[in-house]
């Protein structure tokens, strides 16, 4: 009887066993991992395909480019187009002006952005109609503007320099620069900011001792979306500049396109020493970029 | 050192009332403290005074200065958050550094000065070994006294302290009861302490002021918060356990409590002539504390009331019994000897000497 039972118990155990193992093979690995890394491979194929394709095409023999459309070489690799890219084309005056522009503005934009939306979630400055208007201006397509711009720029006499281009960079790039910093300054206990006040510091001071610390992942991340923005902008930069020493990289590439006709080489390999620095960038910047430094400040 | 006053001040938040029009002087050196319990507006007074809220209407005087609108930088007060409020980018000893490297305190102190005061206090708090962690490696208790010693580094005008103790656990917190009222009169700092626990403000206030819904409802010594309560509400929220108050038949020379027999209680003759002066015709309440009740035989002629007991809590040396009357219970904080069976009849005398009257409409004492 107790033999018997024993082993109904037992044949139970195993019969669960084996059920949980298809189920388990199913959701977990089918459904779970593998679906997981499909997905990934998916989309970073997406997101490299274009890189890749230019990769491939400053490789080839431009005969090759204008016969062929395959994505990797099918003839002998060769590195005229990047010599001709860089004898051409001033490119790396381009590239010299592109930072510049987007060096600084993204640093006046910071610097005027973060204590801007500080004090407009701190001591609610303009109301609500200040920061609804910050962000409305975004809404607004640039080409709207780009006339009446263009004419105060010439006003100041500021066109087809740098420092006009990267002025207005810093005011294009101002609404997206506040609404970002928003939520990183938002999710900064107030308890902080009035320990300090009671602790004996003005509000600058506040801001610079103890929540400009707190919410540097976001003054980083948002600096390297306006470096970004500024890099690749080029309607600005189109109708503010017209000579090599203003011109900034996106407009540098267009250059391919009217001199010798379309050489679709020597723009690749423009187009891949242009995106290199700003990735090398965005890869430094992105270990910096962490959040949860607030924890274990206030109670809860 | 300051003489800290508060003149009419009223705080609303949307349509609540956290403050009503509450009035009180803090004398230079006092250690005051507010009783009450969650919401009635102990957080909301140590925001105002210290000038993270602003006042709706009324005046904060300190030494006679108005700081009604002053920014908190330039109160000279220190505050320790229930909330902790710790700079989590600061180590421990950067926390407590932070204070004295404002820049008032950085031209007066010198460097060896400040980290002395430092050292100090993180010795007094028993922070020694954690100066340099983060708060995010403390736990709850640790983090709270970094928040306190963050306010004791300081030599301020007052201390406004809320809650400051209360997520240590018991051991600590007796022995900080006791630390804190040393430190206190050491430097003889005005200050300001909030607290729901009736016991810390007993044992550590000059002057308690009980506060309920935003209104103070008594300022006083603590015998006084504790012996001469003005109203029901002080009678009942200072002492533990609570006060037992039950209506009564009253008599002239005795009152009937309800319950099986109609006992009757004998008033003294001190409190007849009393009551007949100034009771007016009114419902009366008698309150008698837990302690002045003694458990006697059911059918013992002392016996003034008697009933079933419903709940037994032992403390160690003293007990809770609960006894069910008629409709209302009473509570007998009794010696553990001689604690009864659950569920038997007991009787119940009370000292009558020790009885507060209450009128039952305003819930006013008379006395």
């Amino acid at each position: 009887m107790e033999t018997n039972g024993t082993f109904e118990i037992h044949a139970e155990a195993e019969e669960i066993v084996a059920r949980k193992d298809v189920s388990y093979y199913v959701s977990h690995i089918l459904f779970g991992r593998v679906f997981r890394i499909v997905l990934l491979l998916l989309f970073i194929l997406a997101i490299l395909i274009p890189i890749v394709y230019i990769a491939s095409t400053s490789l080839k023999e431009p005969i090759e480019i204008r016969v062929s459309g395959a994505l990797l070489p099918t003839g002998p690799i060769t590195t005229i187009n990047w010599i001709k890219a860089f004898r051409n084309v001033p490119l790396v005056r381009y590239l010299f002006n592109s930072t510049v522009v987007a060096f600084f503005s993204t640093i006046l934009v910071l610097v005027i952005a973060v204590p801007t939306t500080y004090s407009i979630i701190r001591f609610k400055t303009g109301g609500w109609f200040f920061p609804a208007w910050i962000l409305g201006t975004y809404v607004m397509p640039p080409i709207v503007v780009s006339i009446p711009i263009f004419a105060m720029v010439k006003m100041v006499g500021l066109q087809n320099t740098l420092l006009g281009l990267l002025l207005v960079h810093t005011m294009a790039n101002m609404p997206i620069a506040v609404w970002l910093m928003d939520s990183y300054i938002r999710a900064i206990p107030k308890e902080l900011e009035q320990a300090a006040w009671i602790d004996g510091y003005s509000k600058f001071d506040t801001l610079r001792r103890v929540v400009f610390p707190l919410i540097r992942p976001g003054v980083l991340a948002t600096g390297v979306i306006c470096l970004i923005l500024s890099w690749n902008e080029f309607l600005f930069a189109l109708i503010l500049t017209y000579g090599v020493q203003s011109n900034t990289f996106p407009i540098g590439i267009s250059r391919y396109v009217g001199e010798h006709g379309l050489q679709f080489g020597e723009m690749s390999a423009a187009a891949l020493a242009g995106i290199v620095p700003i990735y090398i960038l965005v890869f430094l910047f992105s270990r910096n970029l962490v959040e949860g430094l607030t924890r274990g400040g206030v109670k809860g | 050192m300051a003489k800290v006053e508060l003149k009419n001040v009223t705080k609303h938040f949307g349509t609540v009332t956290a403050l009503k029009n509450v009035s009180y002087t803090i004398q230079d050196g006092e250690f005051f403290v507010l009783l009450g319990a969650s919401g009635a507006g102990k957080s909301t007074t140590i925001s105002i005074i210290s000038g993270i809220e602003q006042a709706d209407e009324g005046q904060i005087l300190l030494d006679g200065r108005d700081i009604t609108k002053e920014f908190p930088q330039n109160r000279d007060v220190a505050t320790a958050f229930e909330s902790y409020a710790l700079y989590p980018h600061f180590t421990v000893f950067e926390n407590l550094m932070f204070p004295l490297e404002a820049p008032e305190r950085k031209r007066t102190l010198t460097r060896e000065q400040r980290e002395m005061r430092v050292k100090e206090v993180a010795e007094m708090l028993g922070l020694g070994d954690l100066l340099h962690r983060y708060p995010r490696e403390l736990s709850g208790g640790q983090r709270q006294r970094v928040a306190l010693g963050r306010t004791l580094v300081r030599r301020p005008k007052a201390y406004l302290l809320d809650e400051p103790i209360a997520h240590l656990d018991a051991k600590l917190r007796h022995r900080m009861r006791s630390e804190l009222k040393k430190i206190q009169q050491g430097l003889g700092i005005t200050t300001l302490y909030a607290t729901p626990d009736q016991l810390e403000a007993l044992s550590m206030a000059d002057t308690v002021a009980v506060m309920h819904k935003g209104v103070i409802e008594q300022v006083g010594k603590p015998d006084e918060i504790y012996y001469r309560p003005v109203n029901l509400y002080v009678a009942t929220f200072v002492g533990d356990p609570p006060m037992n108050v039950f209506t009564v038949d009253y008599h002239g020379d005795y009152a009937i409590v309800e319950c099986d027999t109609p006992y009757r209680v004998p008033i003294p003759q001190r409190d007849q002539a009393m009551l007949a002066e100034k009771m007016g015709g009114c419902q009366l309440k008698i309150g008698i504390r837990p302690v002045d009740i003694r458990m006697v035989p059911p059918d013992d002629p002392r016996a003034h009331t008697r009933g079933e007991v419903v709940l037994l809590d032992t403390l160690g040396q003293t007990s809770i019994v609960t006894v069910r009357l008629k409709t209302e219970e009473i509570k007998a904080k009794v010696s553990s000897d001689v604690i009864p069976k659950l569920h038997s009849t007991i009787g119940l005398e009370m000292d009558i000497n020790r009885f507060y009257y209450f009128d039952a409409a305003t819930t006013l004492t008379i006395q």
